[in-house]
This record gives C-alpha cells, structure tokens and sequence, in this order.
C-alpha cells in the first residue's frame, strides 16, 4: 500500500470509527420510523450524509409533501457546495473520471481532513489517493454503522448518550482548523448564528451560519491586509 | 411519491452539490491568494455551526443539557491539547456518561 493510503487510512481512522455511532443512531431512527429498513439503508449508499438521512426519514414518518423532504435534505447538504469549492483548486488537477466520480464520497470528515493534508501535500496522485482512500474508510463506517443501527433497532438505550460522538468528532476536527483570528472569528460567528438561527426550518440555521461565519472571518481577513499594508 | 424515490432524488441532488466547484475546477483556474484565503474558512464555519445546532438545537429549539455542554467544553480542550479525534471522542463521551450517572443531567 502506497504511503499516501496508508496515511489517508490512519488519518481517517478515528473519524470513521465516530462515523459508526452516528450510522447506528440513523439506524435507529429508521427502524423506529414507518419506513422500510431497505428504503432507509438505500439512503445510506445514495445520500451519503447522516443529518440529512435523519431529516428525511423523519419527515416521510411525519407524512411531509415530497417537496419539503426532498428540499430539506438538500438545504441541509448546501454545506457539500462549499467544501466543493473548498477542494475545487486541488481537484483540477485530476483526471476528469476522478473529478467526477470521487465527489461522491465527499463528506464532511473527508473535506476537513483532505483539506487540512493538501496544505503540504502537493503531488495530484497523492492527493488522489489520500482522498480516496480516507473518504472510503470513513464511507464504509457509515454503511456498517447503518446496518448495525438497523439490526439493533430500539436496543440502544438513550442514556448511552452515543449521539454526543458526533459533536465531539466535529470538534476534534474544528479544533486544529482554528489557525489564526480569522477562521477563530468564522468559527464564533457560525456557532452564534447556528443558535440564534435555530428557529428556521430544517437544517436551514447550519447554512445560514457557515455563510456568515465565512462573511465575517472575511472580513477579518481583510483588517489583517490592511493592518499588515500600513508603514 | 414513494420515499425510494424521493431518497433517489435527494442523493442525486446531494451528488450534484459535491460536484458543483469540482465539476467546474479545471475551467475556474488556479485560485488568488485572497479567494485561497477565503476557501480556508470554510471548514471551521462548517463545523462550528454543526457543532452549536448539535449542542444547543432540539427538534423543539433551544435545549438545556449540561452534560453534553461540559463535555463539550472538555472535548474542546481535549482536541486542542491533543489533536486527536479518537482520544477527543472517547474522553467526551466518558465525561457524558459520569457527569449523567453524578449529577442525572
């Protein structure tokens, strides 16, 4: 195996292991839902994305218009677009089968991490098969972890508070991305704004957060230019 | 519309949303250092907001649950020191479990 899987692999690692409570907590969610728990894991290979599965899922047992489950599920995974854009400039340089076919597995522990490893890693190969194989390895969890959650169903008492490994796997990832004042102050701003926008439908406060959270790490950004342009 | 086909519809979109900059990348060009700049917010905007909506956000609004507050502080401190997910995750879900189990929160 190729150095550059092997550290994709052991990057991964622990945050496809996390991936594996989330997975079971969308189990759950199907099995206590009227859906079918092959429609539920059909989710799980097509959508790839845990916060949006719930919602839909939750929101087919609530009996919603088919417009506001689908559309839910896609603002909630707006957030894919910007780690596109976010991985767009170390992507061009792939072939095109590549570009188009391993966006698929793009998830939000395989944008941090891939992000995080092209600051110094630069060959297009590695890159790729960094990529490629940390986001697998994190996919696979997810899979397993769906039909684990799936198989065990309602045994998984709610006291075991396994849904706190999924902040606490964003927050090993936040923490060392926060580098200096401005992705600190686009990190403040979101987690404020995700609050105080709790009250939108769906998913939507997430969105809405990033966004401005972006806008004013951007600013800051700009400060700093100036304050480094003066005599 | 059966929820098979809505879930198709959804993962199709969700796969055009993955595609749309990478799609586009080898006609967009190398990007500038300011928009360079930019991109690097991304992810801790991202991940903030998932963070709060997770800690704070219910199905119902604003949620009080101390426990995950704490042990999201300690996580935090955890991850910072140590910058490992896998220590991160185990220390904040065993400050979860103890501070339920001493305090019923």
């Amino acid at each position: 195996m190729s150095e550059p899987a092997r550290r994709g692999l052991r990057t991964a690692l622990p945050l496809a292991v996390s991936a594996l409570p989330f997975g079971l907590v969308y189990g759950v969610v199907v099995v206590d839902s009227s859906i079918s728990p092959w429609v539920g894991l059909a989710g799980s290979w097509l959508i790839l994305a845990g916060a949006a599965q719930i919602s839909m899922v939750e929101l087919l047992h609530a009996g919603a218009a088919w417009p506001v489950v689908i559309g839910t599920a896609l603002v909630i995974n707006t957030r894919m677009a910007l780690y596109s854009a976010a991985l767009a400039p170390a992507f061009s340089a792939f072939d095109r089968r590549w570009r188009w076919t391993l966006p698929y597995l793009l998830t939000d522990q395989a944008a941090v991490v891939s992000i995080s490893e092209f600051e110094h890693r630069r060959d297009p190969r590695e890159r790729r098969v960094f990529y490629t194989a940390a986001a697998l390895l994190i996919a696979g969890f997810w899979w397993v972890g769906s039909v684990l959650g799936v198989l065990a169903g309602g045994s998984i008492p709610e006291e075991t508070n396994i849904g706190f490994a999924v902040p606490a796997m964003f927050l090993a990832l936040l923490v060392p991305s926060l580098s200096n004042r401005p992705t600190v102050l686009a990190a403040v701003t979101a987690a404020v704004v995700s609050v105080a926008a709790a009250g939108l439908p769906n998913g939507v406060n997430i969105t809405v957060a990033a966004l401005a959270g972006i806008a004013s790490g951007r600013l800051a950004l700009g400060r700093s230019r100036s304050a480094e342009a003066m005599p | 519309m059966s929820p098979l086909l809505q879930i198709i519809i959804a993962g199709v979109g969700t796969y055009l949303l993955r595609l749309s900059f990478i799609g586009l990348s080898a006609r967009l060009g190398a990007p500038s250092a300011r928009t360079e700049a930019t991109l690097g917010l991304i992810a801790p905007a991202v991940l903030a907001a998932i963070i709060a909506d997770q800690l704070f956000v219910g199905d119902q609004g604003l949620v009080v649950q101390w426990s995950w507050w704490i042990g999201g502080v300690i996580a935090g401190l955890v991850a910072w020191r140590w910058r490992s997910a896998g220590i991160t995750m185990v220390v904040g879900l065993v400050c979860v479990w103890v501070l339920d189990a001493m305090l019923g929160m």
